[in-house]
Parts: C-alpha cells; sequence; structure tokens
C-alpha cells in the first residue's frame, strides 16, 4: 500500500494512517481506492485486529476530496458512455469510491476516525462511514461539502448518511450551500461524537471507544432504523423540504448538482441505505455528465490555475 | 355513438369542514351513500340497470379510500352487481366522474351511469394523500411547482387583479348564494343529510356569509404570504422572471371554504330512460379535459373552455350560462377577462367562496346548479367547468331537451 500505513498494537486495535504521497494533502486517487480495497480486506479477515482508527498523516487535514485530476478524466470518460453495457460499467465506476466506503462500514469490526483540519468532500464522506468520530478542536477544522459549488455533487455516501444522522431539513444547508458544520453543530447531531484538543488526546478517545464500546454497526443497519425529523413524505417534508426546494429554484447560477442532491435525498430517503446509496451514485453520475457540469467544473479549474500561478 | 342524457342531479347541503361543522360527525361514506339513495328514491330506479357508480374523491385515503363507490353503492342499498370507482382528477373529480359516466354511456358500455363525488374536508384534511408533486423534486424542483394558493397570487399579479377586485368579486359571490337560496333555487338539487337515526342533520349550505361586504373582507390577512416567503414565491419568480413581486390577494374570504358535501349525478342513453320512464333533463354536448402550465396552475379554465367550444363548433357567446368553480376569486376574475364572458351569464347562484367546494364533490353540485339554473330560467346551454391542480382544467357542456 503507497498511501496508507497500519500499524497492530498488542490490543488489536489497527492504527491506520492515510498519507498520499507527494502531496500537500491526502485527495482520494485510483491509488488511494485500491489502498482502501487492501485495507478493508485485511481489517474483514485478520483475527488480530479487533478494531481500527483511521486517521491522516498530513498536517493540514484528513482529506481534502476527490483528486479532481482523476476525476476530470473520468468525467470525460463517462460522457461518452451511450450503450447499456458502456452506461452500467461508468456507472459502477463512478460508484466505486462509495462502494469502498460502504465496505469499511460494513466490515464488521468497529472503525474510529480522527477528524482534523480540512475533511472536505469524499474526505467528509470517508469520515462518515466510521462508526465513530474524533475531531481535533482547532481553528483549522473545516468539515464540508463543497461539491455543489463546483458543479457537483457529493457522491460517496454523504446525502444518505448525512439525512440518516440529523433528518432532511438539518442536513439540506450542507448539502446544497456547501455550509461548513461548525463542531458544536456536528457534536449535537452525532456527526462527530468526541472533540479532542489536539492528536495524541484525540487518539486516546478512539482507542478508549474501541476498547470499551466499539459497536461496528452503523445506526442504519439496524433493523427498525427510523430517519430522524420524518421522511420523504412526513408532516416536516411537506412543511418545510417543499418550501426549502422551491427557495433554491431563485438562485440565479444554479448549480447543476442541487436538482439531483434533492432527488437523491428525497429518493434515498424511502429505501434502505444501500439501494440510497446506489441512487445517489446515479444522481452523481447525472451531474457529472450533464454539460452544465462540464463548464462549472471548467470554470473551477480556470479559477484555480491563475490562483495557482498567481501564488507561485 | 349514442347521445348521453342528464336524468337527475343532487347534492347534499355543505357542512363547514370542520370540527364544528354539521357534518362532522358524519362519514364520507354516509354521505355518498345518501346522495346515491337520492338519486334511486327520487327516480324509482332500478339500480340493476346503473352499470357504473364513478365518484370523485380526491383524498382518497383513510376512511375515504378502498373504493368508496363500490362501498357507498352497496351501502345505498343498490343491486350488489352494480360496480362503482373511484377516481381523482383533483378539484374537477366530480366532473370527470361525470364525463366518464357519459362516455361510458356514449360508448355503449352503460345504460345508466351515476357519476359524482363525495369529500369529507373536516374527516380527512386537504393533503392528507400526500404525492409526488409536492415533495419529489422530479417533479417539484424540475417543474417549479407552487401551492395552488401561490397560483391564484400569481394570476391576481400577472393579470392584474387587485385586492379590491378579488374582494369584490367575493362580496359578490356571497350576495348570489344568499339570493339563490332565498329564492329557493337550489331546492331540487338538495337533498339533506340524515344523522345515524334518520334525524335531518344539515338542509343548508353553512359555510356562507351573507353579511361579507367589503369592508369586512378587507381586514382580513392574506392567507398565502408565508407560504410564498418559505420559498414558493421564489419559485414562481424563478418560473415568471417578468412578473415581478407577487402581490398576494387571498384569503379565506375570497377563496374556495373548505367543506364537506357530496353529489350524484344520474346520467343515461336515451333508450335507458324510456326504458325505466324517466324523462332527461338535458342533453350531454360534450366534454373535455386539457393541461395548461403548471407553475401558475389554475389557466386551465379558458383552455378547456376554448378547446370544447371548438370541438362543438361554438363560440362563448353561444353558451347561456357559465358555471366555473370559484376555487379562488382570481381565477374566476381571469376566466371572464380572457373569455370576455358577461359577468350575469357567469356563476350567477354564487360558487365555492359562499358555499364551499368539498373537493370529490364539487363538479357534481355545479353541474346540478346549472341544470337547474336552465329550467328555472328556460335557458338553453350551458358550459361548466373547472380548474385542476397541476395545471388542468375540465368541462362539460350541456343543452336542456
Ligand atoms: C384560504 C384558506 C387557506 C383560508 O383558510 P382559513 O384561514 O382556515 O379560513 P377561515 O374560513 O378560517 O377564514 C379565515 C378568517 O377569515 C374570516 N372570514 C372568512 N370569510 C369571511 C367573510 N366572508 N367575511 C368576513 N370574514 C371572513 C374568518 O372568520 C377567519 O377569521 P378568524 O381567523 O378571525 O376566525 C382556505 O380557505 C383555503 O385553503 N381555501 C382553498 C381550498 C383549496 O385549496 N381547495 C383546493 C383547490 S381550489
Amino acid at each position: 500500500m503507497q498511501n496508507i500505513t497500519m500499524e497492530v498494537d498488542g490490543h488489536g486495535v489497527a492504527l491506520v494512517t492515510l498519507d498520499v504521497p507527494g502531496k500537500p494533502i491526502n485527495v482520494i486517487s485510483q491509488s488511494v481506492q485500491q489502498d482502501l480495497d487492501l485495507f478493508v480486506e485485511r481489517l474483514r479477515t485478520d483475527p488480530e485486529i479487533r478494531g481500527t482508527i483511521v486517521r491522516s498523516g498530513k498536517t493540514g487535514g484528513l482529506c481534502a476530496g476527490a483528486d479532481l485530476g482523476e476525476m476530470l478524466d473520468d468525467i470525460a470518460r463517462w460522457r461518452e458512455a451511450e450503450s447499456q453495457d458502456d452506461l452500467r460499467a461508468a456507472v459502477a465506476e463512478a460508484g466505486g469510491y462509495s462502494q469502498r466506503i460502504r465496505a469499511i462500514e460494513t466490515c464488521g469490526k468497529p472503525v474510529a476516525v480522527i477528524v482534523h483540519g480540512q475533511a472536505l468532500g469524499g474526505g467528509l464522506e470517508l469520515a462518515l462511514a466510521g462508526h465513530y468520530r474524533v475531531a481535533v478542536d482547532d481553528a483549522t477544522l473545516r468539515l464540508a461539502l463543497p461539491e455543489a459549488s463546483i458543479g457537483l455533487m457529493p457522491g460517496a455516501g454523504a446525502t444518505q448518511r448525512l439525512i440518516r444522522m440529523i433528518g432532511i431539513n438539518a442536513a439540506l444547508p450542507y448539502l446544497l450551500d456547501g455550509t461548513p458544520l461548525t463542531l458544536s453543530d456536528a457534536l449535537a447531531g452525532g456527526v462527530v461524537h468526541a472533540a479532542a484538543t489536539d492528536g495524541p488526546q484525540a487518539l486516546k478517545t478512539a482507542r478508549q471507544w474501541i476498547l470499551t464500546s466499539g459497536d461496528p454497526v452503523a445506526p442504519w443497519d439496524v433493523k427498525g432504523f427510523k430517519l430522524p425529523g420524518g421522511g420523504s413524505h412526513s408532516p416536516a417534508a411537506y412543511q418545510f423540504f417543499g418550501p426549502a426546494m422551491a427557495a433554491r429554484l431563485a438562485e440565479a447560477d444554479q448549480s447543476p448538482g442541487i436538482g439531483n442532491i434533492l432527488k437523491a435525498v428525497y429518493e434515498g430517503a424511502q429505501v434502505p441505505i444501500d439501494a440510497g446509496l446506489r441512487i445517489e451514485t446515479r444522481y452523481f453520475f447525472n451531474t457529472a455528465r450533464s454539460p452544465d457540469a462540464k463548464a462549472k467544473i471548467d470554470a473551477f479549474f480556470a479559477r484555480r490555475s491563475t490562483r495557482n500561478k498567481a501564488t507561485a | 355513438m349514442t347521445n348521453a342524457y342528464i336524468y337527475d342531479a343532487v347534492r347534499t347541503p355543505r357542512g363547514k369542514g370542520r370540527a364544528d361543522g354539521s357534518l362532522h360527525e358524519i362519514t364520507a361514506l354516509s354521505l355518498a351513500a345518501q346522495t346515491l339513495q337520492a338519486i334511486r328514491d327520487r327516480n324509482g330506479l332500478d339500480t340493476v340497470l346503473v352499470d357504473d357508480v364513478i365518484l370523485g374523491c380526491v383524498m382518497p385515503v383513510g376512511e375515504q379510500g378502498s373504493d368508496i363507490a363500490r362501498i357507498a353503492t352497496l351501502v345505498a342499498g343498490y343491486d350488489e352487481q352494480v360496480p362503482g370507482v373511484q377516481i381523482n382528477r383533483f378539484c374537477a373529480s366530480g366532473l370527470e366522474a361525470c364525463n366518464m359516466a357519459a362516455a361510458k354511456v356514449a360508448s355503449g358500455e352503460a345504460r345508466f351511469a351515476i357519476g359524482g363525488g363525495v369529500e369529507s374536508m373536516s374527516r380527512v384534511a386537504l393533503a392528507a394523500d400526500g404525492g409526488a408533486m409536492m415533495v419529489d423534486p422530479t417533479f417539484a424542483f424540475d417543474h417549479y411547482y407552487a401551492p395552488q394558493g401561490i397560483g391564484a397570487d400569481m394570476l391576481a399579479t400577472i393579470y392584474g387583479f387587485s385586492r379590491d377586485d378579488v374582494d369584490a368579486y367575493a362580496v359578490e359571490s356571497q350576495r348570489r348564494a344568499a339570493m339563490a337560496w332565498a329564492d329557493g333555487r337550489f331546492v331540487r338539487s338538495v337533498v339533506p343529510v340524515l344523522d345515524q337515526a334518520g334525524v335531518v342533520i344539515l338542509d343548508h349550505d353553512e359555510h356562507m356569509r351573507p353579511q361579507t361586504d367589503a369592508q369586512s373582507l378587507g381586514k382580513l390577512k392574506p392567507a398565502f404570504a408565508k407560504m410564498g416567503e418559505a420559498g414558493y414565491d421564489a419559485a414562481a419568480r424563478a418560473r415568471y422572471p417578468q412578473m415581478g413581486p407577487i402581490t398576494h390577494v387571498h384569503h379565506g374570504g375570497n377563496s374556495s371554504g373548505i367543506v364537506d358535501g357530496a353529489s350524484a349525478v344520474l346520467i343515461g342513453s336515451k333508450d335507458a330512460g324510456e326504458a325505466a320512464g324517466l324523462k332527461p333533463r338535458a342533453r350531454i354536448l360534450g366534454t373535455a379535459s386539457i393541461g395548461s402550465e403548471p407553475t401558475i396552475m389554475l389557466t386551465g379554465p379558458e383552455f378547456v373552455t376554448r378547446k370544447l367550444l371548438a370541438r362543438l363548433g361554438m363560440s362563448v357567446s353561444d353558451i347561456d350560462l357559465y358555471e366555473l368553480n370559484e376555487a379562488f376569486a382570481a381565477v374566476v376574475l381571469r376566466y371572464q377577462q380572457a373569455l370576455e364572458i358577461d359577468p350575469d351569464k357567469l356563476n350567477v347562484n354564487g360558487g365555492a367562496i359562499a358555499m364551499g367546494h368539498p373537493l370529490g364533490a364539487t363538479g357534481g353540485m355545479i353541474l346540478g346548479t346549472a341544470l337547474d339554473e336552465l329550467e328555472r330560467t328556460g335557458k338553453e346551454s350551458a358550459l361548466v367547468n373547472l380548474c385542476v391542480g397541476a395545471g388542468m382544467g375540465t368541462a362539460m357542456a350541456i343543452a336542456r331537451v
């Protein structure tokens, strides 16, 4: 594994460090995804391992999300898909990261994630797939899903897990507007379970959770799970979801992700998590392929490269 | 195709659609069954001749669920061979049921068919059936959904009806309804509702406020401003960028009242009528439905009227009497404006603003109102229509025989 190191201590707690070589901050590349496969396989099959703590080796944060360069190539390929076979293959590829995250969530062993600094987009989604999250409480902490602002949408579970944690209405600003989650809101909603003052304390807290309570089952995998705040056809949905959706129509510079995020939320809230994740992947795929998304993503890259040149 | 004729039309009086309304303690099933019994008993009808009972119901859940038309037919004591089907075209369900009954007669499927509807809004609340329209983004977001109250205020904004205009229309609706009741114009259609012991519990429309004047209405606050602020004004303006800010002019006093009631209309062929010894009261000239832009939602009546008149080779002035459901005052004002209908030919006995709009039942009720009025005045033809959710319109044209 190039991007992940794993050490198992005497109590069977595997400490997993994500540190993508040659990058200032972790991003999810193909290579990271391959490592995740190996990591999950080991986690599942190694009888010595009792549970795991995932953290980042970078000072800047846990993970900044997708490797956008790679993703642009992926999207270009997905756009070409037309035949049923090509479409099926492309959708499977678009859902690859989401499925890997789901494999972590269902590996059968407790997974704690230490979040520090930036946890953005796919990086935050990685954290959401753990069973327990400890955040390092300092000024650099930033939990956000900025996908819609660059013409995309969260594609690795955020639309499904966030609504299952805090409810549809509370989740909308994070999903649609990229509003950062404050630590206090995250703690109140169970998006983060504990705060720590620094890395070592976070490690201690995470380890203690694994050794004491460490439940390896996500709440939505427990029979009888109910969406907090009610489902897509609850009175609350009629009272708040409908108007919230209508209000978004007024935004002049509409991201193609907005409608698709709403659809993933509305439809995903009515089915079990695995079906919800498949639905999210399909809308993520549609978003990525839409001509509007291409224009937005191109504009984003143009902005970024001029900024990089300016700072270089 | 054979002609379809209307042999009779009945309705219950409309009870206030609230817990303190007179019909709140009467089930929707009972309301529907009582109108079906009235149709049978008034006409000495052998019910085995009825080949279908079609009832509109817009909230077919809870006690109005599981095909209330068939259940009401059995409860009314009709022959068990008589089937029943509940249909939903939102606010026009009761008229659509009559259109379908007419089509069954015209095609030869039915000798007699009954159309009509039922809605106990006090027992099964508006929106109780949910649906994709309001919350599934594939419709609501992609197609700019806004509730009908917003649509009504959009109509007023776009077509220039002020708060005074819509209030004046409401005052007139109340005046006409009060005059019509005082003059006994509803006597032929209204069958009092009996309670569980067979005692009359309601024999008049109790939503009416004959004292209404511009001043009393002027005090009411707009009902849909909050809903607009919550997001729907934004959706409306995104769909109609040229519209400018929406003026919210509708309120409880110039919108259709929330009430309980049922209606039933006996439709049949000439042969069936002759065999049963019944005299037809009107011939059905034609029926139509149409869709129009769904965000503003309430423009269907103009378009369905044009569609039906064109098919009949008639012009607006060929029709003596128009009934358009008073869903909201601006709906009627827009209709009158678009088709240049003389106000003295339109809703001459008031409408749902004064008497209420029991969703699924209303179409059958106003069809009966038009029929009674043709007979009272000796006029020839009437066109009855309603605006319908998601931009539709449904109409029927009749002529006295
Ligand atoms: C507009 C609407 C929301 C108003 O509902 P509401 O507030 O429950 O209506 P109310 O009958 O209680 O009337 C509101 C107020 O206006 C007053 N009011 C109503 N009609 C009045 C009149 N003619 N004169 C004086 N006051 C009147 C009522 O007394 C009440 O005042 P209060 O709040 O002080 O008691 C409701 O009538 C509606 O939704 N109508 C449309 C139904 C519908 O959508 N149908 C399907 C599609 S057409």
